[in-house]
């Protein structure tokens, strides 16, 4: 009996736990529906909205691998990128997935934030709040201007979702624009005017020059117009040109006040590998991206003339007298580059090691996957990194003030609305001192939009902005149906190529190698591409996508 | 353990166990600088040292009480059980991590430099009640019938969907023992018919699209992460974000199976058992894909129907010639798998879970050989459908499946199977005067695998070509076994029936010889029994698979390890 009762209160004293046993939620995190009610949590929650900037492809910052999916950029390895720019793409191409996936990850955290944040309101300083939703506006938009341009038309989501309210048709693109645009005004009202870049923060600058840059790419002039005049207005007081162009891409550069939005990375907490995917093979770099020759026959000679034209050009020193931002924008044989003499001829066995002070064998010339194309992009290679090629935290541009200066330019002119700002405007980026090059003068509407479009790829070349560029002026069913070249591997050609009004060259009446050929005293052929102009002005829509949700339609010969 | 009996026939037992269990990992990750042939530093790899030190707390509780009812009455046997148990389980864990150390020999956090140094720490913790009751009855030992009833909840569900019923049943008839059969019984020494249907539940909710296949304690718990970051100002700030759904519907998955089978001994020395069995599992715990657009990770649900119909037949045969001892055992089995319903979609690259196919079937085009310079008309154009990128003579043609001129997505069709039909093993045994040998043969007779990338394709992100790859395409060798040579062309790596394989195979999986010494030598010593062997695992495989690679690879790159063989030898010896 006794053991009865010892037994029986034993089970008696653990069953009265029983209720409320299994009501276990979790030890690590608050749940969603009691967050956001203090200051603290609304800050951390605007820090998570910007995590979508930190997406890389390849270790690269999330914008610089589109440069390689343009006529002026190349990707070695067989990726979907590649497949991509090779117009040989389908639904299920994973990088037009990953893009659209990050983007979206972005945006359903600000649509938390800013669906949520009011439950806190009462308990945050008026100006902090508006200031934390503006930020989060900013960030949506900038998410939503991305995927705009790549995808088209796409979902417009204002709220979180639910498996249940999952499937959203896309809404047009024209509307999305009138949406961001609406945001970033909003934001801009509201946001700091002062320019710190290393804050990480927009700034009400930033907005505007988002609005600018969206406007543009859309045809609302007026818009554009207003939004980068906005911009120009608090110039010399938050926005300056740097008179040292290659400064912008080196450590130092990340205060400068040209930059007017980038992303931050730090050492420990986040890094990327440009230094890597970019560097020469000296440099210890795999020279993975490069920039296609064509590329660096675009700059102009001194005297303001393309090669084709100049007489300054020598086709066996292509690289001498020409615009300064070619040789910093490339690293071009016969430059220094990340402590080596760099040198891609065939013959050139040996060269010089600039910081062991020694003559070294010269991987450029003799490594099977040195650059296929003969240059290799400089911008954001950095000789900072060599020792921690891998562990780069130098901030990268999202945009700066010498793009809004040619966004005004350009809306002016296709509003017709052609005046001396104008070309005063396009000659501060022309003739920064560290690139002097003539005045451009002509006002003929014509032949100043081509200026303003050359303007743009001699100085916007490897900052990702390409494709957009490409795609607007509906030129990339010419530039994309061409192949990639690279140098002759032992000479130059006799005569520069032809060029056109738009800075792209064509090298008619070149020797190419054909594949199998020798490219010793023929351009090389790097990439054969093709270009569906039914097809390939848009990515895909994810595959996956529109298995999981049947609302959604699918962009013009994917499937 | 308590045990309490109070009368012949009722047992009350008590059981509580606790579990406490700690691990320490402390993983030191060495720079190692490399070096060119003139001595010049080249890469480091890793770039820096780095130490990570991790310590996990783990504390189960098991607490279990039954009551036992035992009686027989007459010629019948009756057995009753009732019980509780309940499981909880918490972990709790801290780590640090430092980097950058200038004197590797001292693999302590404190050695590191303080830059950049890192802290993390965790905890979660789950729990299990349940309740059951069993029966079981016999009568003459020739009629047995048992049941079972359990409810089974767990702390990973929302409140509302915690409990599950899971009843079984089943029955057998040993035949042998009747009256009628008694003029067989010399030669039949047992024969048994045996039925039964019953239902399991599983509660483990595994991220299915995660490699590491770590339990998700919380799958209905939409709740914020803490652990995201971002940058201001060049310091690091905390950020969080939701970053899964949650699914608040989810609940137990079930299976049921239903199965018939028969055991016959014969002359003492023969046994054969055959089984026929047909499994539902309901409301499977996958990770289904959702809509992108949500901007979060997919969610475990419940997302279907899958059946294995199948059947195992065993056979073996144990005998003595004199001093000489065998036994040799044959099992061979089969099940077909079928998803009858998925709720959604459940797609992975190759691999898909598709309704009324198997589970991970391979999902591609169909190849129907190489294109030919015969298949272009006077003017160099193309006359078949479409394919990727700068396509020509000598690389694969596939099916346009849907007539539309163009290879792409809508093409794919299911081309395979990855799960094994068909397995067998044999084992046979022998031993004579302490010599013993034993040899293991298993295989599988009907299955398809897939490896691609560099493992077997040519110049896959700049990677190079293979011996095999010789034998490619050319206008002189039209019948080759790969394709034509092409560098940085797509057309021939999409997913596709030509780089499908059989992964049949037969293995000798373990063959081992030992001798055991006889007792009369040991008397003297204080060993009492003493065996020295000489074993060797996966010896010898025969299968038409990928030249060097594993027959039982994952379908991936060929990166998988494969397994290895063995040889060992050993000594076993008793005091």
């Amino acid at each position: 009996m006794k053991k009865l009762i010892i037994f029986l209160s034993i089970l008696l004293a653990f069953l009265s736990g029983c209720s409320g046993y299994l009501d276990r939620d979790p030890l690590n995190n608050p749940s969603d529906q009691t967050f956001l009610v203090t200051e603290t949590e609304m800050e951390m929650a605007l820090a998570g909205c910007y995590n979508s900037l930190w997406f890389q492809f390849e270790a690269m910052s999330f914008y610089l691998p589109w440069e390689e999916a343009t006529d002026i950029g190349y990707e070695r390895n067989t990726t979907d990128l590649q497949t991509l720019t090779q117009g040989a793409a389908d639904a299920k191409n994973t990088f037009a997935k990953d893009y659209w996936e990050n983007f979206y990850k972005g945006i359903a955290k600000c649509n938390y934030l800013l669906q949520y944040m009011a439950r806190g309101e009462e308990n945050v300083p008026a100006s902090t709040y508006k200031r934390i939703e503006a930020e989060a506006r900013f960030l949506r938009a900038l998410y939503y201007s991305y995927l705009i341009e790549l995808y088209g038309d796409v979902p417009l989501l204002k709220e979180v979702l639910t498996l249940e309210t999952s499937q959203q048709p896309r809404t047009a693109k024209s509307e999305i624009v009138d949406f961001i645009l609406s945001e970033l005004t909003a934001a801009a009202e509201v946001l700091t005017d002062e320019n710190n870049p290393i804050s990480g923060r927009p700034t009400k600058g930033a907005a505007l020059a988002i609005k600018a840059r969206t406007a543009l790419y859309n045809e609302r002039w007026e818009e554009a117009i207003d939004a980068s005049s906005k911009v120009m207005a608090m110039e010399g007081a938050q926005y300056v040109l740097e008179n040292d162009f290659s400064k912008l891409f080196k450590y130092e550069g990340q205060t400068s006040k040209e930059v007017i939005f980038s992303i931050q990375y730090l050492l420990g907490t986040k890094v990327h590998a440009n230094y890597r995917v970019f560097g020469s093979r000296n440099g210890l770099g795999h020279t993975n991206k490069k920039p296609a020759y064509q590329l660096a026959d675009s700059w102009e000679c001194t005297d303001g003339l393309p090669i084709d034209k100049s007489p300054l050009f020598d086709p066996k020193n292509p690289f001498e007298n020409r615009d300064s931002r070619l040789g910093y924008t490339i690293a071009v044989p016969g430059s220094e580059f990340l402590g080596f003499q760099f040198e891609t001829h065939g013959d050139s066995l040996e060269c010089w090691n600039y910081l062991a002070e020694t003559r070294v064998e010269n991987l450029e010339a003799i490594h099977a996957y040195a650059t296929f194309t003969g240059i290799c992009w400089r911008k954001y290679a950095n000789i900072e990194d060599k020792d921690g090629l891998n562990d780069c935290d130098m901030n990268t541009i999202v945009i700066r003030y010498a793009e809004v200066l040619l966004t005004y330019a350009e809306a002016k002119i296709k509003a017709g609305q052609i005046d001396a700002s104008v070309l005063e405007a396009i000659n501060k980026v022309h003739q920064r001192p560290s690139v002097n090059m003539p005045p451009i003068t002509t006002t003929d509407p014509e032949q100043l939009f081509y200026a303003v479009c050359r303007e743009r790829k001699y100085e916007l070349s490897g900052e990702g902005l390409r494709l957009f560029d490409i795609r607007r002026w509906r030129i990339a069913e010419i530039v994309m149906n061409q192949p990639l070249l690279g140098r002759m591997k032992k000479s130059y050609p006799d005569k520069a190529p032809r060029i056109d009004e738009y800075a792209n060259s064509f090298y008619e009446g070149i020797p190419v190698a054909d594949q199998g050929e020798s490219a010793d005293y023929k351009m090389r052929l790097v990439d054969r591409r093709t270009f569906n102009k039914d097809k390939d002005y848009l990515w895909p829509i994810p595959y996956i996508e529109r298995q999981t949700n049947p609302e959604l339609t699918q962009n013009p010969n994917y499937e | 353990m308590l045990t309490w009996k109070p009368v012949e026939w009722l047992t009350f037992q008590g059981n509580y166990s606790p579990h406490y269990y700690e691990t320490h990992a402390n993983r030191f990750n060495k720079l190692v600088q490399t070096y060119r042939y003139d001595g010049t530093p080249y890469y480091r790899s890793p770039q820096k040292s780095t130490l990570e030190d991790r310590t996990d707390k783990n504390m189960k509780n098991l607490l279990t009480t039954t009551v036992t009812f035992d009686k027989t009455f007459g010629s019948h046997n009756i057995k009753v059980l009732g019980g509780y148990q309940q499981e909880d389980f918490r972990n709790e864990g801290h780590s640090g991590t430092r980097e950058n150390y200038a004197f590797p020999d001292y693999p302590v956090l404190g050695a590191g430099s303080e830059e950049n140094q890192k802290s993390n720490g965790w905890a979660s913790e789950w729990a299990l009640q349940s309740l059951f009751s069993r029966i079981n009855y016999d009568y003459q030992g020739k009629y047995l019938f048992e049941a079972n009833m359990h409810y089974d909840s767990s702390s990973r569900f929302a409140k509302g969907n915690r409990w599950g019923r899971f009843p079984s049943l089943s029955a057998g008839w040993r035949i042998s023992e009747e009256e009628f059969f008694s003029p067989l019984k010399d030669i039949v020494d047992n024969l048994k018919v045996r039925a039964s249907w019953g239902q399991l539940g599983n509660q483990n909710v595994i991220n299915t699209r995660s490699s590491n296949r770590e339990i998700n304690p919380y799958p209905f718990s939409s709740d914020v992460d803490l652990g995201l970051k971002y940058v201001f100002d060049k310091t690091v700030y905390s950020a969080a974000g939701i970053t899964s759904l949650a699914n608040t519907n989810i609940t137990w998955e079930s299976t049921t199976i239903t199965d018939i089978g028969i055991d016959i001994n014969l002359f003492g020395k023969l046994s054969f058992t055959a089984d026929y069995f047909y499994k539902v599992t309901n409301d499977i715990l996958l990770n289904l894909d959702v809509p992108l657009i949500i901007g979060m990770a997919a969610p475990a649900q419940n997302a279907g129907k899958v059946e294995n119909r199948g059947w195992d037949l065993s056979l073996s045969y144990t005998d003595r010639i004199g001093d000489f001892n065998y036994r040799a055992a044959f099992n061979l089995s089969d099940v077909r798998n079928k998803v009858l319903d998925m709720r959604g979609i459940d797609e992975n690259n190759l691999l898909v879970n598709r309704e009324g196919y198997a589970m991970n079937s391979l999902y591609g085009l169909e190849a129907i050989g190489y294109i030919q310079p015969e298949d272009y008309n006077a003017n160099g154009n193309y006359l078949g459908a479409e394919q990727y990128g700068s396509f020509g003579p000598g690389d694969i043609k596939y099916k346009d499946q849907n007539g539309d001129g163009v290879i792409n997505t809508s093409d794919y069709i299911v081309i395979g199977s990855t799960v094994p039909r068909f397995t067998y093993g044999l084992s046979l045994y022998g031993d004579y005067k302490g010599v013993d040998l034993n040899i293991f043969l298993q295989g599988v007779g009907k299955a398809d695998s897939y490896i691609y990338g560099q493992g077997v394709q040519t110049f896959v992100e700049g990677g190079t070509v293979q011996e095999q790859h010789k034998d490619n395409w050319t206008p002189e060798n039209r019948n080759a076994a790969f394709p034509r040579l092409a560098f940085n062309e797509i057309n021939n790596i999409q997913p596709s029936t030509f780089w499908k394989k059989n992964a049949a195979y037969l293995r000798v999986k373990n063959i081992q010889v030992g001798y055991t010494f006889p007792l009369n030598i040991l008397k003297k010593t204080p060993i009492s029994h003493l065996r020295l062997y000489v074993s060797g695992n996966n010896l010898l495989t025969f299968d038409k698979f990928w030249n060097g690679y594993d027959v039982e690879s994952l379908v991936e790159n060929g990166g998988h390890y494969p397994q290895l063989k063995t040889i060992s030898m050993g000594l076993d010896i008793k005091f």
